[in-house]
């Protein structure tokens, strides 16, 4: 039987399809014997879901130019770094 | 047992080089400009974990691709090509760091503050991830809770949960153990789920 931390820590890998044969029914006979982590597991989940929603900064346009020169000039000399 | 369970698949068999790596060597721009785009905002929110200013942040990236393409044909495979960048940008944030005294490294990890591991959850009004998730208040709320968090437990669960990544992945690209990598994400997990819940208690709009 995994206890409550151990249920909290693979809960992720758990909804991700990650955890061996074995594991994944342990979670889940402990999930339906324990109110308490049922709802930490929704709730992890509610979080996990909002941090998968954060937004993607993209590179500046100055600084990926930058790259590319120097990805350009590796190319055309190779040896050359 | 527990051990087993956090033992994930490598993304990348061993011994085969990601196709990604054979396009670079190649001189594929359009390969090499797409990855700098798919992995600027994982480098960028990295690197923030170790630096403080942007100005050194933008050079950490810009010295790890540099690095990067340096080490482009002795790239071995043994580690995903993402896990690999992420590990010398790791490198070059804490060079940078190091020289630079007005620009201190970040302070390690004061975990006084983490919540009771066996605290209990209280019910909130909706716990429905899916509906929350749709709520941009509180992606918000989330994206600056992560940002509180302290830098080592900022750097798993970003790369954990914001970018999906494996747990070996994870303590490859960070120099870290597998025991501290689970202590990090439980942590820090723990610690935005007990922001939101006061949060939402609140009464958030």
């Amino acid at each position: 039987m995994m206890t409550c931390a151990q249920v909290a820590d693979v809960v992720r890998d758990h909804e991700l399809g990650r955890l061996p044969g074995r594991a994944r029914w342990s979670v889940r006979l402990h999930l339906l014997m324990c109110d308490g982590c049922r709802r930490y597991w929704r709730q992890l989940r509610a979080v996990a879901g909002l941090l998968q929603a954060q937004p993607e900064a993209p590179p500046e346009p100055d600084a990926e130019a930058a790259l590319l020169a120097r990805f350009r000039a590796r190319r055309d000399e190779p040896g050359a770094s | 047992m527990y051990a087993a369970l956090c033992l994930s698949v490598p993304a990348v068999p061993a011994g085969s080089v990601d196709p990604l790596v054979t396009r670079l060597r190649a001189g594929d721009e359009a390969a090499f400009t797409g990855a700098v785009r798919a992995l600027h905002d994982t480098l960028r929110r990295l690197a923030r974990t170790i630096l403080r200013s942007d100005a050194l942040v933008d050079e950490a990236i810009q010295d790890a691709w540099i690095g990067v393409l340096r080490g482009l044909d002795r790239f071995e495979g043994r580690s995903s090509f993402g896990t690999w960048v992420c590990s010398i940008l790791v490198n070059r944030a804490r060079t940078l760091a190091a020289r630079d005294r007005h620009h201190e490294e970040l302070p390690d990890d004061d975990l006084a503050g983490a919540e009771a591991l066996d605290a209990r959850p209280v019910a909130w009004a909706d716990e429905s991830p899916a509906r929350l998730a749709e709520r941009a208040e509180l992606v918000a709320f989330v994206g600056a809770a992560l940002e509180q968090l302290p830098p080592r437990q900022r750097a798993v669960v970003m790369l954990r949960d914001v970018k999906a990544w494996d747990a070996d992945e994870v303590c490859e690209a960070l120099g870290i153990s597998e025991g501290n990598q689970r202590v990090l994400l439980h942590r820090g997990r723990a610690q935005l789920r007990a922001m939101l819940e006061a949060h939402l208690a609140g009464g958030a709009p």
